[in-house]
């Protein structure tokens, strides 16, 4: 998978919590790559390991195995997961995170002008005179106002909150910023909002975007690859247009399916998936994703579901895609 | 979005009720006596007169005289003095010290365990017998007595902060500063710290009224201040042999030590609800 | 002013509700009226803000008494044996032999509304031997009953269980048994499937459908997913600001929404947005935002700003400062719902000096 398109490969990398013969799962030997210049999509319900990938890439969790090759256009490359913190920092301008709850994610006794002037202080950016400039300038390219710097976290709403900490991510000057759910907590209209704001940052900046949802409709806007996952593993790998309009995985097809559509025209009614996710600290043998899936065979439960590619870009899971 | 300050809010909420007043104001009452009068008066609280013994309270000696003649109310205000002296340095002395090592054993998993078991022994005593055993090491005299009552209490403050810091160390807002390269002693200082400000504050009003009782403690039974010293527990102690005879030796410097403790009960009370909504009490 | 339908289920009139808070009493909720017939499912939409939660909760009766809830209107509710009564005039001791009996309620986070302590057979148990005064064991027996009604799988093993050892979508069918466990006529769903992942959602809406089908109960959804709603509710109120600004049968609210805010929230759906190219966004009037746009995809028409502060509400429509098609007119009054077709309603008062014939311009989708 060595692509000298390729900004970030992560290839193998596991998260076990806990130790023991049975640790949690939470990443179970993932692999895909991010190319410079485009929005990845990471898709996956509560268990499927894509915030804890996030937290991996950004060092704010310490990986089990694997590796994750970081390849700047500018710098030799890096393995992020065998940094040392010390040794990670410096890429800390370069790799940055959105979260997903605004209301958290801010200092509540910081002034929004303290938030982002220890962002710029952090790497030295923006000094002396230059500062309190380039802090009104961050907040206007967020939608926001000047004098919005002297206030704090929580006299704003939470799509504002949610565009102050794209301000700070944006403070440091990244090429890479991993987005974790970020639309999760906000309302409806105020999600379109944020949208189109992160799409036209990606423009103006010519960032890289890892978005991490469990909306498919924003994924399927925003995204120009797919990756779906499922405790703790991919099952499919796809350009959006192609997965959505041809899901190859039973999984990706399941969540599709089960996405209400706004549109009472189209009621239907729906295959189910069966029961409930299974514990991260005892997955199926085989593929995880067999003992729900409504085209399980005999063989799910011995076949190896690393994922192949079955046609230029596309990778699935499933062995009856091959 | 209008906005009313912070800190006017939460005034308005901490003199919400009018036991938080009273207190505050009792407190605000006690401090300025004892500052201003013995500058005012220039008596002497120990000066001696032996034919004024054991007087009941009357308009000359409004609380009466002990057993040697020594104006009883005077010697209450100059031992305010001492008393809220005591309380202070104790409780900022056990907050500065048990906040650091509440923070160092919350955040540093590495240091948790050896810490708190440091903490787990020094709480294993009984506040007093711990404060009478390090007074008869170190001695009796003043900045004794307020030592050993800052390793009294240091404890019960790491305790506290070491709980609030293992929940802020998961908070959102800490890991985007890590995630922004922010280095851990600025984590500490900026984020952490200012936080904890809420419990650290309700720990300080309550080590104020615990460190002026226990001092009270130590002098009656002898191994608090020096008995030259006139705090409210070295006039009980003095005169608790007359207090058959005598009952108002006692009984005004006990009201004092009472009044004060409970007024910063309240107030800490106060302080508390102030900073959690949630327990307020209904309406 | 429609008559009281003789079918209704529920008919709430002019709900208005208050709250005291730090800063002075506000207004969560005012002037909420709509109906549900027996068997329908009618969904409350609405973004944070808009009283959808108050709404419910003041229906039960269920705010805590320290907010100091004051609550204006009314709400009758048609007992099983035809009497009708009034729920926010009742006195708390009938409202709670109602409660669990025939109106039950379902929350959105199942962990916090199940006792952690206690198994969830014996909760559900409870509430039998409460309302249907039935002695031990046939309670425990009900209980099981109701489990394997919610397609728990192993339910005997599971009537002795606790709340933390379920997932979130068992814990969810727990709450929707322990709401059905007295057969109620009327089921409050507070956004039921919001904390559930979209594969376990499709479940426990389908869960609700059968056993509404099965029971004829009807249903109070509330929600701020418009798929939901789309898929699942029979007619649709939306509300905004503590109002409700439209109120439709669902085929209509969706084929032809009228309100600018229902408009708004439908076309900034990045799904809708596509399958619809836009077509609503000219008529709507919103303005696509300066800026440039990706070449492969056009900008989501987001409503611009947000919702007031119920502290400070503007003087005349509270939708005023963001809406596209705002005049001068709209900041004198707060507008009342006027209907534009026998079962819909719209609070809008640019549309209500139109003639009704061109409120809508039908969708060339």
């Amino acid at each position: 998978m060595t692509d000298p398109a390729n900004l970030i490969e992560v290839q193998g990398l596991r998260k076990y919590f806990g130790g023991g013969s049975h640790p949690v799962r939470a990443v179970d030997g993932v692999s895909f790559a991010i190319r410079h210049g485009e929005t990845l999509g990471l898709v996956g319900e509560s268990g499927s390991g894509k915030s804890t990938i996030g937290r991996l890439l950004t060092r704010l969790a310490e990986p089990t195995g694997g590796s994750m090759m970081y390849r700047p256009q500018d710098g030799a490359a890096l393995d992020l997961a065998t940094l040392s913190q010390s040794q990670y920092r410096p890429l800390r301008s370069r790799i940055q995170i959105i979260f997903q709850d605004p209301y958290a994610s801010l200092n509540p006794r910081m002034r929004i002008r303290n938030v982002l002037d220890e962002a710029l202080d952090t790497h030295g950016l923006a000094p002396g005179s230059a500062r309190l400039p380039r802090i009104h300038a961050l907040l206007e390219q967020v939608g926001l106002r000047s004098e919005h710097a002297e206030r704090y976290a929580h006299e704003f709403s939470g799509g504002q909150r949610q565009r102050i900490g794209i301000a700070r991510a944006l403070a440091v000057e990244p090429q890479f910023i991993v987005a974790d759910e970020p639309l999760s907590a906000l309302d409806v209209s105020i999600q379109a909002q944020v949208v189109n704001l992160l799409c036209d940052l990606k423009e103006q900046l010519g960032l890289t975007l890892l978005f991490i949802s469990h909306d498919l409709d924003v994924v399927e806007y925003l995204c120009d690859r797919v990756v779906v996952l499922y405790l703790g593993r991919v099952m499919e790998i796809a350009p959006t247009r192609d997965l959505y309009a041809n899901p190859q995985h039973p999984y990706t097809r399941a969540l599709l399916e089960a996405a209400p559509v706004p549109d009472p025209a189209h009621r239907r009614s729906i295959t189910l998936l069966k029961g409930d996710l299974p514990s991260p600290a005892h997955p199926p043998s085989g593929c995880v994703f067999r003992t729900r899936c409504p085209q399980a065979a005999e063989q799910c439960a011995i076949h190896d579901t690393t994922p192949r590619e079955t046609s230029p870009g596309r990778w699935t899971a499933c062995w009856r895609n091959e | 979005m209008s906005v009313d300050s912070r800190w006017s809010l939460q005034l308005r909420r901490l003199f919400a009720r009018k036991v938080v007043v009273l207190a505050a104001c009792m407190l605000a009452l006690i401090v300025l006596v004892a500052a201003v009068w013995p500058a005012v008066s220039g008596a002497d609280p120990n000066a001696i007169a032996v034919s004024e013994r054991l007087r009941a309270p009357s308009a000359v000696h409004w609380a009466g005289t002990d057993e040697l003649g020594r104006d009883v109310l005077l010697r209450i205000v100059h031992g305010a003095r001492y008393s809220l002296l005591i309380g202070c340095v104790t409780a900022a002395g056990a907050v500065l010290l048990g906040t650091l090592m509440g923070i160092l054993a919350g955040f540093f998993t590495r240091l948790d365990a050896p810490l708190m078991r440091l903490v787990d022994a020094m709480m294993s005593f009984p506040d007093i017998l711990l404060g009478i055993a390090l007074v008869s090491i170190l001695g009796v005299s003043l900045w004794n007595v307020m030592l050993a009552l800052v390793v009294v209490y240091t404890p019960r403050v790491a305790r506290v902060v070491r709980a609030a810091t293992l929940v802020l160390r998961e908070l959102l807002f800490v890991d985007a500063a890590r995630a922004l390269g922010v280095r851990t002693h600025r984590i500490l200082w900026a984020h952490v710290l200012p936080n904890l400000m809420s419990p650290v504050l309700v720990q300080l009003t309550f080590i104020f009224a615990y460190a002026i009782l226990a001092e009270a403690g130590l002098s009656f039974l002898g191994v608090g201040v020096p008995p030259e010293i006139p705090t409210w527990g070295t006039m009980i102690a003095g005169s608790l042999e007359y207090s058959d005879r005598a009952i108002w030796t006692v009984l005004f410097p006990g009201l004092a030590i009472v009044l004060t403790a409970v007024s910063l009960q309240m107030l800490g009370d106060g302080v508390r609800d102030m900073l959690d909504p949630k327990l307020k009490k209904a309406v | 002013m429609s008559a009281i339908k003789a079918t209704s289920r529920l008919e709430v009139r002019g709900l208005s509700t208050s709250f005291a808070t730090d800063a002075g009493r506000i207004q969560s909720v005012a002037d909420v009226s709509f109906s549900i017939a027996p068997g329908q499912t009618v969904a409350l939409v609405g973004e944070s803000g808009s009283g959808k939660s108050v709404t419910s909760l003041s229906l039960m009766g269920l705010h805590a008494r320290t907010s100091q809830a004051q609550m204006q209107g009314e709400a009758w509710f048609v007992r099983r044996d035809g009497t009708r009564v009034n729920l926010l005039a009742l006195r708390e001791d009938r409202l709670r032999a109602l409660r669990g009996n025939e109106m039950a309620m379902i929350f959105q986070e199942p962990m916090t509304s199940l006792n952690p302590v206690r198994t969830i057979g014996a909760q559900i148990a409870e509430s039998v031997r409460l309302h249907r005064k039935l002695d031990r064991a046939a309670a425990n027996a009900h209980a099981l009953r109701m489990l394997e009604l919610v397609e728990i799988p192993a339910a005997a093993q599971r009537v002795h269980q606790y709340p933390h050892q379920l997932s979130g979508g068992m814990r969810q069918r727990v709450m929707i048994a322990l709401a059905m466990a007295c057969d109620p006529t009327l089921l409050i769903a507070d956004e039921p499937t919001t904390a559930l992942d979209v594969t376990i959602q499709a479940q426990i809406l389908a869960l609700m459908g059968r056993l509404q089908k099965e029971t004829g109960m009807s249903v109070l959804f509330i929600t701020h997913n418009l798929g939901v709603v789309a898929q699942y509710a029979d007619a649709v109120a939306v509300m905004y600001a503590g109002r409700i600004v439209e109120s439709a049968p669902v085929h209509a609210l969706f084929a032809d929404p009228q309100h600018p805010y229902t408009r708004g929230l439908l076309e900034c759906l990045p799904g809708v947005a596509r399958r619809q190219g836009h077509s609503l966004a000219q008529q709507a009037g919103f303005q696509l935002f300066s800026g440039p746009a990706t070449p492969r995809r056009t900008r989501l028409l987001a409503i611009a700003g947000q919702v007031c502060s119920p502290l400070s509400p503007p003087p005349g429509c509270a939708f005023a400062p963001r809406c596209p098609k705002r005049e001068g007119v709209c900041d004198c009054a707060m507008p009342a719902l006027q209907s534009t077709a026998p079962d819909r309603q719209v609070r809008c008062t640019v549309l209500a000096r139109q003639p009704i014939a061109n409120h809508h311009d039908p969708v060339t989708a």
